[in-house]
C-alpha cells in the first residue's frame, strides 16, 4: 500500500515545489521591477523638483523682476527710496 | 559473454561517474572561491551615490546659488537607426545653435568612418533630453551651479572648478571657504544586479548613505546688495572711475549685509573681491580712528585746540599742508574733522604717541586679517620703522595700507559702542532639520563709552556742517567722514589719481548699518565728498527703508 502511494507522492511533492518556485521567482522579479521603477520615478521627480526650483528662483529674482517690470511702476518706488 | 559486456559497461559508467565527481570536486571545492569571487564581480556592482552640493541662500531665504541638472550628449554610430545628418538636425531643432556651436566636431564626426563615438560639451536641459529619446544617443547627467540672480554677489559666492585630481571644488568666496561643508559626503551602494542592470531585491547588499552638503544661509540682504551693485556701477560710470567697492555691515553683529565690487575695464578679472583682496591707503576716513585713540588715552580731550594750525607743519624735509592749502587756526577737534585738517591731525597724533598708536592699531585688527569667511583675504605687511613723518602722515591715513574690510571693521567699533566685532557672511548652516551656527569670536572692548559719545558728536557735527551737508537726506541722521587719498606710484604720490572714500554709520545712536564706499581714480573730481559721498547717501537712503 505504502509503495503504491510513494511515487505519486514524490511526483506531487516535486510538482508543488516547482509550482511554488515559479510563483516565488516571478514574485521576486515583479518586486524587483517595481523597485527599479520606483527608483527611476524618484530620480525623475528629483530632477523635476530641481528644475521647478530653478525656474521659480529665476522668475522671482530681482533681475527678472527689473527686466519685466514696466518702467512706469519704477517711479513710485524711486520716490519712496528718495533716489531722485 | 553477456556478463562480461555488462561488467565492461558498468565499469565504463562508474569510471565516467568518478571523472565527473572529480571534476565537480575540482570546480566546486578547489576553484570554488575563485569562481565565487568572479561571480560576485559580475553580479554585484559598486556604485557611487553622489551627494548634492549645498545651496547658498540670502538672509531672506532666497537661493543665491543652487544646483541644476544638465545633460551631456553622446552619439554612438553603430546603434543609430537613422541618418547621422538627420539626427544632427533633429538635435539642432531641440537645442538652439547646436550645429553652430559644434560645427567642427560634427563635420569631423560625419566625415571620419573610423570614429564611432562622440561626446559634446553642449549642456542640455532635462526637457530637451526628454525630447531626444532616440536610439544611438545617450545622455550623462551632471550637476552644475545655477545663479538665479545672475552676477549678483558673484564676488562673495565664488565659483566652481576642478582641482589637480579632477574633482569639482569651490574657488574664491564662500564656495571655497566652506567647500567642505558644501560638498557633502559620497555614498556607496554595493548590490547584486541582473543581466539588465536592475537591482535584485532579495540579495544581500551593502549601502552607505550619501550625505548631501550643508546649505548655507548668509547674512546678505538681497535687496540691499542689489541696490549697492546698481548704484556702484552707475557711480563708477558717472565719475569715470577705474573701479570701486562697497561694504555694508550690521554694527552689533558684524553681519555683512552687502559687499560688492565693480571694475570699469571690460578685461577686468571676474570674481575679484577688492574689498578683501586689495590694500589701499585709507586717507582722511582714518582720522576719526586717530581722534578716538587720542580721546580714549586721554592724551587729548574735547577741549583740544590746535594753536599751531595757522601754518603748514614742517617735519624734517617734509611739509604737511591741507588738502585745499587752506589754514584753519585754532581749530577744535570738531573743526579738524569737519575741515579734514591734516595739520591739526598731525598734532593730535603727536599727543597720542607712537606706542599708543601702535597699541590701538593692533587692537583694532589693522595689522592682521579680519578673519572674514571668504577665501583669499589679504594682509598688510608689518611696518617696523616709524620715522616722525610716517607717524604724522598716518594721522590722515597715508603711509599705511589696509583692506576695505579692515577699515570697515575698525570704523564699526565707533558704531558698536566701542566694541570690535569680526565681520562674517554666514548666519547658519542647515543639514536637513538640523541647524548649525558657525563659530564666532567674542566682541572685544576697545574704546570707552565716553570716547564713543564724543566721536559720534564730532562726526555728526562734521557731516551736518561740512562739504557734504547738502547731500544728507532729510530723514537721515549720520556719523560719517569723507576721505581722499593720493595713490602712490613708483615711490611717489601722483598729483591727480586718488582713492575717494566715504565711511560712516546711521543713525548715530543704535545704528542700523556701517558702510564704506571707495572709488578708485575718479576723473570727474578726485574728492571723496564729490564722488564716494553721493553714492553713500543714495545707498543709505535706500537702506534706511529696506532694513
Amino acid at each position: 500500500m505504502t509503495k503504491r502511494f510513494l511515487i505519486p507522492t514524490i511526483v506531487l511533492f516535486l510538482f508543488i515545489q516547482i509550482l511554488f518556485s515559479f510563483y516565488y521567482s516571478s514574485d521576486i522579479i515583479t518586486q524587483n521591477s517595481l523597485l527599479n521603477d520606483y527608483q527611476s520615478k524618484i530620480e525623475s521627480l528629483k530632477v523635476k523638483n530641481s528644475d521647478l526650483r530653478k525656474n521659480l528662483s529665476e522668475t522671482t529674482s530681482l533681475s527678472y523682476l527689473e527686466s519685466h517690470l514696466k518702467i512706469e511702476n519704477y517711479f513710485p518706488i524711486i520716490k519712496t527710496l528718495n533716489l531722485e | 559473454m553477456e556478463n562480461q559486456r555488462l561488467k565492461i559497461l558498468s565499469s565504463a559508467f562508474l569510471f565516467s561517474f568518478i571523472i565527473v565527481l572529480v571534476r565537480f570536486f575540482y570546480w566546486q571545492i578547489i576553484k570554488g572561491p575563485e569562481l565565487k569571487e568572479k561571480s560576485l564581480m559580475q553580479t554585484y556592482k559598486l556604485e557611487k551615490i553622489l551627494p548634492e552640493r549645498g545651496i547658498i541662500y540670502s538672509s531672506d531665504g532666497f537661493p543665491l546659488v543652487l544646483n541644476q541638472n544638465i545633460y551631456i550628449l553622446s552619439i554612438y554610430k553603430p546603434n543609430l537607426k537613422e541618418d547621422l545628418g538627420n539626427l544632427i538636425n533633429k538635435i539642432d531643432s531641440v537645442h538652439k545653435d547646436f550645429i553652430k556651436n559644434n560645427s567642427n566636431l560634427i563635420s569631423n564626426f560625419q566625415s571620419n568612418p573610423n570614429q564611432k563615438w562622440i561626446t559634446f560639451t553642449t549642456e542640455f536641459t532635462s526637457e530637451e533630453k526628454d525630447n531626444l529619446n532616440i536610439l544611438g544617443i545617450s545622455f550623462e547627467q551632471k550637476d552644475k551651479r545655477f545663479y538665479p540672480e545672475a552676477d549678483l554677489t558673484k564676488d562673495i559666492l565664488g565659483f566652481m572648478g576642478k582641482d589637480d585630481r579632477g574633482s569639482v571644488t569651490g574657488y574664491g568666496g564662500l564656495e571655497a571657504y566652506y567647500n567642505k561643508q558644501l560638498k557633502g559626503r559620497t555614498g556607496f551602494y554595493w548590490a547584486s544586479k541582473d543581466a539588465t542592470g536592475k537591482t535584485i531585491l532579495t540579495k544581500k547588499g551593502w549601502q552607505s548613505e550619501a550625505v548631501d552638503g550643508r546649505d548655507i544661509y548668509t547674512t546678505i540682504n538681497r535687496s540691499v546688495q542689489y541696490l549697492a551693485e546698481k548704484l556702484l556701477k552707475e557711480g563708477i560710470q558717472k565719475y569715470s572711475a577705474d573701479s570701486g567697492s562697497i561694504s555694508i555691515m550690521e554694527p552689533s553683529t558684524g553681519a555683512i549685509i552687502a559687499m560688492t565690487n565693480f571694475q570699469a575695464s571690460p578685461s577686468a578679472t571676474f570674481n575679484h573681491n577688492s574689498a578683501i583682496l586689495d590694500l589701499f591707503e585709507p586717507g582722511s576716513i582714518f582720522k576719526p580712528i586717530i581722534v578716538s585713540m587720542a580721546l580714549d588715552t586721554k592724551t587729548i580731550n574735547t577741549s583740544f585746540i590746535c594753536d599751531q594750525c595757522y601754518k603748514p607743519r614742517v617735519i624734517g624735509e617734509y611739509t604737511i599742508s591741507n588738502w585745499n592749502n587752506e589754514l584753519n587756526p585754532n581749530s577744535t577737534l570738531q573743526d579738524i574733522i569737519k575741515n579734514s585738517d591734516n595739520i591739526g591731525m598731525s598734532f593730535v597724533i603727536d599727543h597720542l604717541g607712537l606706542k599708543n598708536f601702535l597699541d590701538y592699531y593692533n587692537k583694532l585688527g589693522l595689522s592682521q586679517k579680519t578673519g572674514i569667511d571668504l577665501q583669499g583675504e589679504a594682509r598688510s605687511a608689518a611696518k617696523t620703522y616709524w620715522p616722525d613723518i610716517d607717524l604724522a602722515t598716518a594721522s590722515f591715513g597715508q603711509g599705511i595700507a589696509i583692506t576695505q574690510i579692515q577699515m570697515l571693521q575698525a570704523f564699526n567699533v565707533l558704531a558698536n559702542n566701542g566694541y570690535l566685532i569680526r565681520p562674517h557672511l554666514v548666519n547658519y548652516f542647515s543639514e536637513g532639520d538640523k541647524i548649525f551656527k558657525p563659530k564666532t569670536k567674542e566682541e572685544t572692548k576697545i574704546f570707552d563709552t565716553t570716547t564713543i559719545d564724543d566721536i559720534k558728536s564730532i562726526l555728526n557735527y562734521a557731516a551736518e556742517n561740512g562739504a557734504v551737508a547738502k547731500l544728507i537726506p532729510k530723514d537721515l541722521n549720520v556719523c560719517t567722514k569723507s576721505g581722499t587719498a593720493q595713490i602712490a606710484l613708483d615711490g611717489k604720490y601722483t598729483d591727480s589719481a586718488t582713492i575717494a572714500s566715504y565711511i560712516g554709520f546711521s543713525p548715530c545712536n543704535n545704528p542700523k548699518f556701517t558702510m564704506i564706499v571707495t572709488i578708485n581714480n575718479p576723473r570727474t573730481s578726485p574728492w571723496g565728498s564729490s564722488t564716494a559721498a553721493p553714492i553713500w547717501f543714495n545707498l543709505a537712503s535706500g537702506i534706511n527703508h529696506l532694513l
